[in-house]
């Protein structure tokens, strides 16, 4: 039992906390929804204490309600997307107006959080069974996770624990060691070593919350109110425009959306170039005519007129073979009357004329047909069909023939119509790009961007610097465990009035607090120097080096020295105030004098060895442990384990060979490293004594083993 | 519940109902949001847990007062048990300087 006790003052008492909330409901939905949460989140911690229940009960309630869900993952994306991105049945949309580069982030932010949602689900599962003492399945067959089968479950734990080992930054740090394992066995490892600490899920959740609000911090980009008139005047033509080709093309019977679209992609350009309603027929017809393979107009146009001419022909040839013969039989009978003979030969002159020229007419016109079937490789039939095709598509588009010969009835209005419209929307681009530079907007929409993007590095290092925590996590673990420890021997030797032990104590808990890596305020700073240089000596002297730094860290000099300093502290008289205390030398002691000092320098000696016993593997750890740790805090430093300019490989052997004991000492750690061991065992994972990777899960299981949390058994329950 | 009690399951409790009570406070007070209180819950949840002893459990809660310094007043339960104990230690002190003293003045 420990002699420590607290004392009877609480703070709940000293700040004259009420125990009652008293807030107007009205107000409340006046609150923000975040203020609102709060509010709630109080209420319920106020309850559970007004209801007297177990205070770690009340705290954990709290914990096992933090989780980052689908809608949360959702809001997330609309931090990307220069403000454009909104939520549309649950989830996050970007409309294709936006610009490129904004669709860019968007597009680049939902596949990471795709990524990091992957890795949140299936580690909530895992921390959620532990914490409500359930088995994996009874949680993720339930909503908010709903995974129906083992088979799903296996390719969500499958995606999530690839989404770790894919991530670049994260093989940095696990990169080589990793590599002699098959793609199974590395997703065990990261599971059994990783995956399973609540500590990894709690630390990616705090990071996705933070870029979630300062998403929902950045500003809505604004334009100018002529740009969005100009926009909206734009997206209405353009609208009208699209329904006008349509009916179009509907009214010609076109119908299928396939073939308007083409359509309208061949005829874009001379809407573009400003043609205007009779030119845009004219495309149109030749567009639809090519459509139908009818690509030979005159051909068959001529192939018709030479028909028409040879049908006529052939009707009015007979005709005139008829009215000749009358004409030569009225010659015959005639007399002599000089002037109607006259009158009859002279017709039957012009009708022997005509009936040539029309003979003439029949035969080239039915050359020129089989000349046209020839040149053309077609039949009667075939000019045929397209001739009435032709027709058809012109009858269509330009109207059918009037009596006055002329087309009438066609699509020429639309057409013009399409022209104007195309014009409105020219002069509008016109507009918008005379408009002065809208400074503001778009310096606030260019803002938005880059911040954007320098949240986008943030997200994408989410499960790396997530991972780097838990490093970092662990090794705090250790350092308070050691400092426990300190704390309770300072205890000890205060109580024994041993102040040379107390002083030494001290010195050392401040070292292990300060000298490697200082987590005392939120400001970390790693002393990667000393870091090597300790883990230098380590690997060379082994225990003498470590007790080479433990001298250094108490303020034991070197024997001399140490004997100058005790023959001051013994012999010289009090210093006066705000005077130095006068030197006394060793050498200048009398014999007896001597000999005190003598017995003095022994019983230091005596207490540092006995104090060095007692500490030695506390020590030894905490260096080790720091070069994972620092190792894991990439933004400060790029450490590789063995190799660099860190330690190099034959440091890195000597130092695993000279302290392979700790990966087996201290019982909370080696239990838990035993169990994860003989979890991967199972699964066909076996780690060699000298293993990185037994050294890294030593690293990652903290002080008191994975987590030394009873979740933590719990989860190997639970999972196995 | 006694708080000066030394069973360390009952100082366990009794400092989680206190920083149940500083927690509630801070939220009250705009001084910790809802998520900073979650994190720290995380911290003091599995730091409760691992604890096998007072001395891990000071530790804990000096770590926890470094980044979520709202907890500072749970610090004060130790912190006047720490200045008895060095009274006692100087009181120990002084009465050995004084039993030297005799023995040198005889």
């Amino acid at each position: 039992m420990a002699d420590t006790k607290l004392v009877e003052t609480g703070s709940a008492a000293l700040a004259g906390i009420s125990t009652e909330a008293k807030v107007d409901p009205g107000i409340l939905n006046k609150l923000s929804k975040e203020k609102r949460d709060e509010f709630n989140h109080v209420a319920e911690l106020r309850k559970q204490e007004r209801d007297g229940k177990d205070p770690m009960e009340a705290f954990r309630n709290t914990l096992s309600r933090t989780k980052f869900g689908k809608d949360k993952i959702e809001l997330t994306n609309t931090a990307f997307g220069g403000g454009e991105a909104t939520i549309n049945n649950g989830v996050a949309e970007i409309p294709d107006t936006a610009s490129d580069e904004a669709k860019a982030n968007f597009k680049k932010g939902k596949e990471i959080n795709e990524k990091n949602s992957s890795v949140l689900t299936y580690t909530q599962v895992l921390k959620e069974a532990a914490r409500e003492g359930k088995t994996v399945q009874e949680i993720y067959t339930k909503p908010p996770y709903s995974i129906r089968t083992t088979t799903e479950w296996t390719k969500q734990r499958n995606d999530a624990l690839d989404a770790l080992l894919k991530d670049g930054k994260i093989l940095k740090n696990f990169g080589n060691e990793l590599n002699g394992l098959s793609d199974p066995q590395k997703r065990d490892y990261i599971d059994e070593v990783l995956a399973k600490d609540p500590a990894l899920n709690e630390a990616i959740i705090t990071r996705m919350e933070e870029i979630k609000k300062t998403g929902e911090q950045f500003k809505p980009t604004t334009e100018s109110e002529e740009k969005k008139k100009l926009d909206e005047d734009k997206t209405n033509i353009k609208a009208e425009l699209d329904k006008n080709f349509k009916f179009i093309l509907n009214d010609i019977g076109i119908k299928d959306a396939t073939e308007q679209a083409a359509i309208i992609t061949s005829l874009q350009p001379y809407l573009d170039a400003g043609a205007d309603g009779g030119k845009l027929q004219k495309e149109l017809l030749n567009i639809v005519l090519e459509k139908e393979g009818i690509t030979s107009t005159g051909d068959i146009n001529t192939y018709q007129d030479a028909k028409l001419a040879r049908a006529q022909t052939e009707k009015q040839l007979p005709v005139l073979e008829k009215q000749i013969e009358d004409l030569k039989a009225e010659l015959k009978t005639v007399g002599k009357d000089e002037k109607e003979r006259k009158r009859i030969e002279k017709e039957l002159l012009d009708k022997q004329r005509e009936y040539n020229t029309a003979g003439s007419t029949f035969d080239t016109a039915g050359g020129v047909m089989d000349y046209l079937k020839d040149k053309t490789k077609q039949d009667d039939t075939w000019f045929n069909e397209k001739s009435m095709k032709l027709s058809e598509i012109r009858d269509k588009i330009q109207g059918e023939i009037q009596p006055d010969g002329k087309r009438s009835g066609g699509i020429e209005s639309y057409t013009e119509n399409l022209a104007n419209q195309q014009k409105s929307l020219n002069e509008i681009d016109k507009k918008i790009t005379d408009l002065p530079p809208a400074a503001d907007a778009d310096k606030e929409k260019a803002a938005r961007l880059a911040a954007e993007s320098d949240l986008l590095l943030q997200l994408e290092d989410v499960l790396s610097d997530s991972i780097s925590e838990v490093l970092l996590k662990r090794h705090e673990e250790l350092k308070d465990l050691e400092e426990a420890r300190i704390k309770k021997a300072i205890e000890e030797a205060t109580k024994a009035g041993d102040a040379w032990s107390v002083q030494a104590l001290e010195k050392y808990s401040e070292a292990l607090k300060t000298r490697y890596i200082d987590s005392t305020n939120k400001n970390i700073v790693t002393h990667k120097d000393t870091i090597r240089d300790d883990a230098v000596t380590l690997a060379h002297d082994g225990e003498n080096g470590a007790k080479e730094i433990f001298s250094e860290i108490t303020g034991m000099e070197d024997e001399a020295a140490e004997k100058d300093k005790i023959a001051t502290e013994l012999f010289s008289p009090p210093a006066a105030s705000g005077a130095r205390r006068v030197i006394t030398r060793y050498s200048s002691l009398t014999d007896v004098q001597k000999h005190q000092a003598d017995e003095t320098y022994k019983q230091r000696v005596e207490k540092l060895n006995e104090l060095f016993d007692k500490n030695k593997e506390g020590l030894e750890a905490t260096i080790i442990k720091s070069v994972f740790a620092a190792r894991g805090i990439k933004e400060k430093l790029n450490i590789p384990l063995g190799g660099g300019d860190f330690l190099n490989n034959n440091e890195w052997k000597m130092l695993q060979e000279k302290f392979s004991d700790l990966l087996t000492k201290g019982s909370p750690v080696s239990a838990e490293m035993k169990k994860v061991e003989e979890e991967l065992q199972k699964k066909g994972v076996k780690l060699g004594p000298d293993s990185k990777l037994k050294w890294l899960m030593w690293a990652l299981l903290g002080g008191l083993g994975a987590i030394g949390l009873a979740e933590a058994n719990l989860i190997k329950k639970v999972v196995s | 519940m006694d708080p000066n009690s030394t069973d360390f399951s009952v100082q366990k409790d009794a400092l989680a109902k206190e920083l149940l009570g500083l927690m509630i406070r801070a939220l009250e007070e705009g001084k910790i949001t809802e998520d900073e209180s979650n994190k720290a819950t995380a911290f003091i949840v599995e730091r409760f847990d691992q604890a096998q002893d007072i001395y891990y459990l000071k530790t804990s809660i000096e770590r926890l007062v470094a980044n979520w310094p709202c907890f500072q007043p749970a610090l004060l339960l130790f912190k006047t048990e720490e200045a008895e104990n060095q009274d006692q230690a100087q009181l120990l002190a002084a009465q050995k300087q004084l039993e030297e003293l005799k023995q040198q003045t005889i």
